[in-house]
C-alpha cells in the first residue's frame, strides 16, 4: 500500500501547497483524557519548510481531479498533471498518524472537485466525522467550504471543524470572469454568509444554553491571490476592510501569484512572483486589523497602491506630519502604536516603564522600538533626535537605510 | 557578606534566597560542586531546607506576582553559568524597589535576567513544536537535545496532548526523560538502553518525510529564513531534516 499512498501523498501535497493559510491558532481546548490531542490558542510551528513558511497543519487536497477550468490554478481541468484521490479513510489515517508523531497540530483540508461541490463536501465531512467521532481526535481541523455545495453540508461541518474558509481568490468581479468563468460572487458569498450566520447564531444560543455545540470556533478566513489581475492594492484591502467588518472574518491571506500555467488572460510564465508587494499587503492587513487604521487612511489621496519603498505606517505617518512628533512619556496608547518603529510589543513596555521613571532616548531605544525609524516622529522629555520634521528628508534618510532590508527579506 | 553554596535544585536556591533575605546577604551564589574557593570572599554550605524554600516562594509569590515567580524558574532552568547572581541581583532589585521593577526591561539589573528567561522561554515554545515521536511497541518515543533543562516546561502540554498514549521525551545531553501516561507525568534518570522494544523503521515517518519534500513553493525557495527558523543545531532532532538512508 504503502508506495501508492507515497505518490498520493506527494500529489496532493504538491496541490494543496499553494494555499497559504497556515494558522492554528485561536482555539484553546484541552484534551482532558478523551482521545487524542488538545489545541493551542497561540498556535505551534512543528517545521519550516524550505520556502521559509511555518508548517504546522498537514495541508493536503482531497483530490486534485477537478471539473473546474480556473485559468490560475495548477489543478484546472485542461491541464495534464498526475491526478490523484485519497478516501477519507485514509486522509483520517494520516492525520492520526501524524499527529500522534507531534508532526503536525492538525489538518487542512481542501479539495478540487471532483464531480460535483455537494459530493466534495460530503467526502470532507466524511473525514471529519470518521476523525472527530471514531478516532475521538480533538487537534486542530481547517477546512474549505466548496462553493456550490449545500448549506446543510457545510453547516453540519461547521461543528466538527475548527476554521473554514472559502478563497474569493480574485477581489473582483471582473477578475473572477477573466479567470474563473465559472465562479462568480454569486457562489463565492454564500457559504460566506451561511458561515457567518451560524457562528453568529452560536454565540447568540450559547447566551441561553452553555452546552450549545460549538460552530467554527476559529472562524473564517479566506484567501486572495496577488498580482494575477490588474486590481489595485486598494481595492484588495477594500475588500478585507468589508471582510473583516460586515463578515466577521479571521483573516485575509494573500498569495502572491506563482505563474504555473500559461493562458492569455496572464502574467507570464516568466514574471516573478510579487512577494514584496504581497509583504506590503499583509503589513497594511495588519494595520487594519491590529492598530485601528482603516483603508481610507491608509491611502492618501487618490492613491490606489502602496509604496513598496515604504512599509505602510511610514507611509501613512510621512502623509500625516502634522500629528507628531508625539511625546514618548505622554501620548496614550492608541498614538504610541501610530508611531512608525513601535509596535504593541515596545508600546507596552513604554507605558510599564514610564510609570517608573521618565524615558529618555537611551531607554527608549531598549524598549525593542525601531529607534531608527521612530526617532523622527517622537520626543523625549520634550527633546527632539531627528534632525528634521520633514517628509522629504525623513524619507531620503530611511530609503537609504532600508534597501539593504528589503535585500535580505527578499532573500 | 559571604558566598552561598547550594546543591543546585530550585528548592536549595530559595532556601539561599531566603537567608539572603533573612539573615545576611550573600555576595553569590553557586553551586556546591563546582565552585571555586574565592579568596576575597567567604563562603557557606547552605543545606536545602524546603520549609524555607516554601517560604520564600510564598513571599515572592505574594510580593512580585506568580509571573514573576514563573520567570525566576525559567531562569534556573537555563543552567548558564552563573545565572544565580544574575536572579539574584535582579530579585534584589524587585524587593527592594517594588514589584514595578519586575517590568522594568531597560534596567541595567533586568537586562540579562530578562534575556535568559526569553532565551529559555524561545526554546520551550520551539520544542513544543520540534519534539518528534516514534511509535515503538505500544511506546511513542522521542529524543531530544536541547541547550535548556526544560523537560519540566514541556510536561503539562505534553501529557495532556498524549492523554491516553504512553509518552517518553529523553533529553539525551541530560540523561533525564519526561514519561507521561494517563495523565501524569513524571521526571527520571533515563538512557537510551531503557528503551523497551526493538526500533522497526516506521513507514509513517518516511511518508512525512516523503510530505515534507512537496510543501515548499519553487518560486519561493529561501534556504536563509528557513535557517532563521529552524537553526542547524537543532535539525538532528527533527526527522524531516535527516538524510534518507
Ligand atoms: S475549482 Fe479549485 S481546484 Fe478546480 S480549477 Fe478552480 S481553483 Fe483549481
Amino acid at each position: 500500500m504503502d508506495d501508492n499512498l507515497m505518490n498520493k501523498l506527494a500529489i496532493l501535497a504538491e496541490g494543496a501547497k499553494y494555499d497559504v493559510s497556515c494558522s492554528s491558532s485561536g482555539v484553546e481546548r484541552l484534551n482532558n483524557g478523551k482521545g487524542i490531542g488538545n489545541a493551542r490558542g497561540w498556535g505551534i510551528c512543528h517545521t519550516w519548510s524550505a520556502d521559509g513558511r511555518c508548517v504546522s497543519l498537514l495541508k493536503l487536497l482531497m483530490t486534485n481531479s477537478c471539473v473546474y477550468d480556473c485559468s490560475y490554478c495548477v489543478n484546472r481541468l485542461s491541464n495534464d498533471v498526475p491526478r490523484a484521490s485519497m478516501s477519507p479513510e485514509e486522509i483520517a489515517m494520516l492525520t492520526m498518524e501524524f499527529y500522534r508523531r507531534n508532526y503536525i497540530e492538525g489538518l487542512f483540508l481542501s479539495s478540487a472537485i471532483e464531480k460535483t461541490p455537494d459530493d466534495t463536501m460530503e467526502k470532507m465531512y466524511r473525514t471529519l466525522d470518521l476523525l472527530r467521532n471514531v478516532h475521538q481526535y480533538n487537534g486542530y481541523i481547517h477546512i474549505k467550504a466548496i462553493p456550490g455545495a449545500s448549506s446543510d453540508l457545510i453547516r453540519n461541518c461547521g461543528y466538527l471543524a475548527d476554521r473554514m474558509s472559502v478563497n474569493i481568490e480574485l477581489p473582483s468581479r471582473e477578475s473572477l470572469k477573466l479567470l474563473a468563468p465559472q465562479k462568480s460572487f454569486e457562489k463565492i458569498m454564500p457559504p460566506i454568509e451561511n458561515i457567518r450566520n451560524n457562528i453568529l447564531l452560536y454565540k447568540d444560543e450559547r447566551k441561553s444554553f452553555k452546552k450549545t455545540p460549538k460552530f467554527v470556533p476559529g472562524g473564517q478566513s479566506t484567501q486572495v491571490i496577488i498580482g494575477a489581475t490588474p486590481d489595485t492594492d486598494r481595492s484588495i484591502l477594500s475588500v478585507s476592510e468589508k471582510l473583516y467588518s460586515d463578515y466577521g472574518l479571521k483573516r485575509v491571506y494573500y498569495s502572491a501569484y506563482m505563474p504555473v500555467n500559461e493562458g492569455p488572460n496572464l502574467p507570464s510564465l516568466f514574471s516573478a512572483p510579487p512577494l514584496l508587494r504581497e509583504h506590503r499587503l499583509y503589513q497594511a492587513d495588519w494595520l487594519l486589523r491590529f492598530y485601528d487604521f482603516s483603508v481610507k487612511e491608509l491611502f492618501a489621496g487618490n492613491s490606489s497602491s502602496i509604496d513598496s519603498n515604504l512599509d505602510p505606517k511610514l507611509n501613512w505617518a510621512l502623509n500625516n506630519l502634522h500629528l507628531f512628533p508625539v511625546e514618548i512619556n505622554k501620548a496614550p496608547l492608541e498614538m504610541l502604536i501610530r508611531v512608525p518603529g513601535i509596535g504593541h510589543i515596545s508600546a507596552s513596555r513604554i507605558i510599564r516603564e514610564r510609570r517608573v521613571n521618565f524615558l529618555d532616548f537611551e531607554r527608549l531605544k531598549k524598549t525593542g522600538c525601531v529607534f531608527l525609524k521612530a526617532k523622527y516622529f517622537v520626543t523625549c522629555k520634550g527633546k527632539y533626535d531627528g534632525e528634521s520634521l520633514d517628509s522629504e528628508f525623513i524619507r531620503r534618510k530611511l530609503l537609504n537605510k532600508m534597501d539593504y532590508q528589503q535585500i535580505s527579506f527578499l532573500g | 557578606m559571604m558566598d552561598y553554596l547550594y546543591d543546585g535544585t530550585f528548592e536549595g536556591l530559595l532556601t539561599c534566597l531566603y537567608y539572603n533575605f533573612a539573615k545576611i546577604k550573600a555576595t553569590g551564589i553557586y553551586r556546591t560542586d563546582t565552585y571555586q574557593t574565592s579568596l576575597v570572599n567567604p563562603h557557606v554550605a547552605i543545606t536545602t531546607k524546603e520549609q524555607l524554600a516554601d517560604k520564600m516562594y510564598e513571599k515572592i509569590r505574594k510580593h512580585l506576582g506568580t509571573y514573576t515567580l514563573t520567570d525566576l524558574y525559567y531562569c534556573f532552568l537555563s543552567e548558564k553559568d552563573g545565572f544565580e547572581n544574575i536572579l539574584l541581583s535582579f530579585i534584589d532589585l524587585c524587593f527592594r524597589n517594588g514589584p514595578v521593577y519586575a517590568g522594568y526591561h531597560t534596567h541595567k539589573e533586568v537586562i540579562p535576567f530578562d534575556d535568559i528567561v526569553g532565551k529559555v522561554k524561545r526554546e520551550v515554545q520551539r520544542y513544543v513544536g520540534y519534539v518528534r515521536f516514534k511509535a515503538v511497541g505500544d511506546v511513542l518515543y522521542s529524543e531530544i537535545n536541547p541547550e535548556f533543562f526544560i523537560l519540566p516546561m514541556l510536561a503539562s502540554h505534553f501529557a495532556d496532548r498524549y492523554f491516553n498514549e504512553k509518552i517518553i521525551i529523553h533529553d539525551a545531553g541530560r540523561s533525564l526523560a519526561l514519561i507521561s501516561k494517563d495523565g501524569k507525568h513524571f521526571i527520571m534518570p533515563y538512557t537510551e538502553t531503557d528503551l523497551p522494544g526493538s526500533e522497526k523503521e516506521d513507514h509513517i515517518t518516511n511518508l512525512w518525510k516523503e510530505y515534507f519534500q512537496h510543501i515548499a513553493i519553487e518560486g519561493r525557495i529561501n534556504l536563509k529564513l528557513q535557517r532563521n527558523f529552524v537553526p542547524l543545531k537543532y535539525r538532528k532532532d527533527l526527522v524531516e531534516f535527516s538524510k534518507p538512508k
